[in-house]
């Protein structure tokens, strides 16, 4: 855990102090898990809702936040748990082999979705990946985490990670120039 | 800080940048600005709610507390006045069986028919309580007094009180 950290983690165990803290942590985590969770649900209005449950979560449950993580890997995974839950409690009437198409009409269904000619190639690529592949494409990729730190997210053995990844690459550069 | 702050900045404006042009993600205006504004809000009315949720669980279990409490009271209350009742009926059996009292007596009214209870009552038992009294030194006084003329009671009992 970084100084920055630890000032924010002692702020928000302070009652006193917990909300100004929080307004800081929202500052500091708000546009990160927001496009974190935008990837894995697709579209707006579902980001807006996981955004907000995640950072709801974050608030009562800092208490039991122990320290064994960093506090950005554990915002981070309160995030992916709050996404997956999201879109499996969707996923329910949908057969698995129409996963892929499931995805792209989410996305052209959502109006905050810009389908130009290079975003629609990516999504068809990203939507043929499994969800394990894309997730972890996404969170180095897009969100600039580390290795280490999307082992502790995902509970995923680093090594594997980097794997996937490297496979994941070549796949989308196949397909389309990054 | 400063640069950690302008570093993060950097990144946002980045990461805004690559989810708009490579994945055509767009968001509403000025978002980011309200959408703080309406977790703020949302985590403090779920704190409130928190709050009235355990004051009310607090009343709840009070007020259960307290009906289990007058009940074990009232339960208590009972099951001492109970015992007593018991116990003295215990008692008073007791006393009977522990007495002079002949049991042959109480025996053998069982065997005795409904109509011949009343005569054997008064042969028996009437029998008993006067010799117990004839027993007892004072009750004698009282025994002997219905033996008295009517005449002489006055001085009967005049005597026995200088006595």
């Amino acid at each position: 855990m970084n100084e920055q950290e630890k000032i924010i983690l002692q702020k928000l165990l302070h009652p006193n102090l917990k909300e100004k803290a929080f307004e800081e942590l929202l500052e500091m985590y708000q546009k990160k898990l927001y496009w974190y969770i935008r990837k894995i649900v697709l579209t707006h209005d579902d980001a807006n809702d996981v955004l907000q449950n995640t950072f709801i979560r974050i608030f009562n449950n800092i208490e039991s936040f122990k320290g064994k993580s960093s506090l950005k890997t554990w915002i981070y995974t309160i995030a992916h748990n709050e996404a997956i839950r999201y879109i499996s409690q969707k996923k329910i009437h949908v057969s698995l082999h129409d996963i892929s198409n499931q995805y792209m009409n989410t996305l052209k269904q959502d109006v905050f979705f810009d389908g130009e000619k290079l975003s629609e190639t990516f999504h068809t690529v990203l939507s043929q990946l499994s969800e394990k592949q894309r997730i972890i494409f996404n969170l180095k990729y897009f969100d600039d985490l580390t290795f280490n730190e999307m082992a502790e997210i995902l509970s995923i053995n680093e090594n594997t990670i980097k794997s996937t990844y490297y496979n994941t690459v070549k796949i989308i550069e196949s397909q389309i120039t990054l | 800080m400063k640069q950690i702050q302008n570093n993060s900045e950097d990144f946002d404006s980045l990461i805004d940048s690559k989810h708009k042009n490579q994945l055509g993600f767009d968001i509403p205006e000025n978002y980011f600005a309200t959408a703080k504004q309406e977790i703020l809000t949302r985590t403090l009315q779920h704190k409130h709610k928190q709050k009235n949720k355990s004051k009310q669980l607090i009343i709840r279990l009070s007020i259960a507390a307290s009906v289990m409490l007058i009940i074990l009271s009232g339960v208590f209350v009972w099951k001492h006045h109970t015992n007593n009742t018991t116990i003295s009926e215990v008692q008073i059996s007791n006393q009977l069986l522990s007495s002079n009292f002949n049991n042959s007596i109480l025996f053998n009214s069982l065997f005795i028919e409904d109509d011949k209870i009343s005569e054997y009552f008064t042969e028996n038992i009437t029998h008993y309580i006067i010799s117990e009294e004839l027993n007892t030194p004072n009750n004698n006084l009282f025994l002997n007094s219905l033996f008295v003329n009517d005449a002489d009671l006055e001085s009967y009992t005049l005597e026995i009180l200088t006595l």
